[in-house]
C-alpha cells in the first residue's frame, strides 16, 4: 500500500513539475539534503520512463492540434510555417543534447548535495520569472536566433535549481516572442528529448529497481492527468502573466534553504 | 366573373407588381417559438477539447495493451537458486530486446491515437 501511494505521489510530482516553473531537479536536491537519503534518486528507471511517458503523452494531447498541423505541413515536403517549426525545434533541441550526452555524469556528480547551488540556482529562476511577468507583449514568433538562445536555456536548465519550463518560457517571452507561442514553443520543444531518453533508456536495458504493474499504472494515471491539467493551467498563467508567484515560491524557498544552511554550519 | 375570383386576380396581379418592383412579398406569419420556463431549448454543449472518438479509444486501448504485453515479455528470469546467476536468462533477446520494442511500439500506437483526427 505505501508503495502504491508513493507511485502516486511521484506520479503527481511528475506531472505537476514537469510544467510548472519549479524546478524538479533542485527539489529532489533538496530533498535529499533535508532527508540525508540518496535513495530518493535511485528509483526503478521503467518508473523514470513510464512517469516521463505520461508527461510526453499530456503534452501531446494539450497541443495534438499544433502537432498534427506540424505534421501535416511536413508531409507536404515544401518549405512552409510547420516544416520551420519543426526545423526550430530541432535546433533548439541540440545545445541540451550535446549537453546531456557529454556532460551528464559530469553535471550530476559536480553538482550532488551542492545546496547553496541550488538555493541561488532558485534565486535565478525566480528573477528569470519575475522579469517574464515584466515583459512587454508582443505578436512575435520564434526565430532562428531566438531558437539557439531558448536552446540555450534549456541546457543551462539542467543544473538543479532552474526550472526548464520557467527558464525557456521567460528567456522566449524576454526576447520578444508573443507569450502564448513561448508556451507552445517551450512545451513542444521537449517531447522529441523525452521520447529520445526513453527509447535511449529502455533499449539500453537497465532496469535498476523492481517496481509492481499496479505501481507503475498509478504513477503513470497520476502523472498523465496532473500533466494535462499543470500544462493548461501554465499556459493560461503565462498569457496573463502571473509567473511572479511561483517566482515568490523560489525566493522563499530559497531564502529557507540559505538561513538554513548558515544555522546547520 | 364571380367575387371571389376578382378578389384572387387583384391578389395575383399586387404580387407580381411586388416581385417586379423587387418588393418581398410579406408570407402570413408563422407562429414562433418563445422562449419560456417550461420550454428552454437547451444548446448544444460545446464539445470539451479534450474529449476523444470512440476510435480513438480502441486505438489507444490497443497501443496500451501492448505496452503491457512489452511489460509481460520484460518480466521473469528469477532463478530457483537465488545463488546461481544465469545471464542467459536475464540478458535474453526476450527481455532487452524485444520487450522495449514492443513497448516503445505500444508508444507510438497511442501517440497515433491521440493524434489521429
Amino acid at each position: 500500500m505505501i508503495e502504491l501511494l508513493k507511485a502516486l505521489v511521484l506520479g503527481i510530482v511528475q506531472g505537476l513539475t514537469e510544467f510548472l516553473p519549479v524546478s524538479s531537479s533542485g527539489h529532489l536536491e533538496l530533498a535529499k539534503w533535508i532527508m540525508q537519503d540518496d535513495s530518493l534518486a535511485a528509483e526503478s528507471m521503467l518508473m523514470t520512463v513510464t512517469l516521463h511517458a505520461a508527461t510526453a503523452l499530456a503534452t501531446i494531447v494539450v497541443f495534438r492540434k499544433d502537432i498534427l498541423e506540424i505534421l501535416g505541413d511536413l508531409l507536404k515536403f515544401k518549405w512552409n510555417d510547420g516544416t520551420k517549426f519543426a526545423a526550430l525545434i530541432i535546433v533548439s533541441m541540440v545545445p541540451a543534447a550535446i549537453v546531456g550526452v557529454l556532460f551528464d555524469d559530469v553535471l550530476d556528480a559536480l553538482f550532488d548535495r551542492q545546496i547553496v547551488l541550488v538555493a541561488v540556482m532558485l534565486i535565478l529562476t525566480g528573477l528569470l520569472l519575475f522579469l517574464a511577468d515584466r515583459a512587454q507583449r508582443t505578436e512575435k514568433a520564434v526565430d532562428w536566433k531566438d531558437a539557439v538562445i531558448i536552446g540555450l536555456a534549456q541546457a543551462v536548465a539542467i543544473l538543479p535549481g532552474i526550472s526548464r519550463s520557467g527558464a525557456t518560457i521567460s528567456t522566449s517571452v524576454l526576447l520578444g516572442i508573443d507569450r502564448e507561442k513561448s508556451a507552445r514553443f517551450s512545451f513542444l520543444m521537449v517531447v522529441p528529448l523525452i521520447l529520445g531518453k526513453m527509447a535511449k533508456d529502455l533499449m539500453d536495458g537497465d532496469f535498476g529497481g523492481a517496481v509492481s504493474l499496479p505501481e507503475l499504472s498509478i504513477g503513470f494515471v497520476a502523472a498523465f492527468f496532473t500533466g494535462i491539467a499543470a500544462c493548461v493551467w501554465m499556459i493560461k498563467l503565462v498569457k496573463k502573466a502571473e509567473l511572479k508567484w511561483f517566482a515568490y515560491y523560489c525566493f522563499a524557498v530559497a531564502i529557507i534553504v540559505l538561513a538554513w544552511k548558515g544555522v546547520m554550519s | 366573373m364571380s367575387k371571389q375570383r376578382k378578389k384572387d386576380e387583384r391578389k395575383a396581379a399586387q404580387r407580381a407588381a411586388a416581385t417586379r418592383d423587387n418588393v418581398r412579398v410579406v408570407k402570413p406569419a408563422t407562429p414562433v417559438a418563445t422562449r419560456t420556463a417550461r420550454t428552454v431549448v437547451k444548446e448544444p454543449k460545446n464539445t470539451r477539447p479534450l474529449t476523444f472518438g470512440k476510435d480513438t479509444y480502441v486505438w489507444m486501448g490497443i497501443g496500451f495493451a501492448l505496452v503491457l504485453l512489452g511489460l509481460l515479455l520484460m518480466s521473469g528470469g528469477r532463478g530457483e537458486d537465488p545463488n546461481v546467476f544465469d545471464p542467459e536468462v536475464i540478458y535474453s533477446f526476450r527481455k532487452l530486446t524485444l520487450a522495449p520494442i514492443v513497448m516503445l511500439s505500444g508508444l507510438g500506437v497511442v501517440i497515433y491515437a491521440i493524434l489521429k483526427k
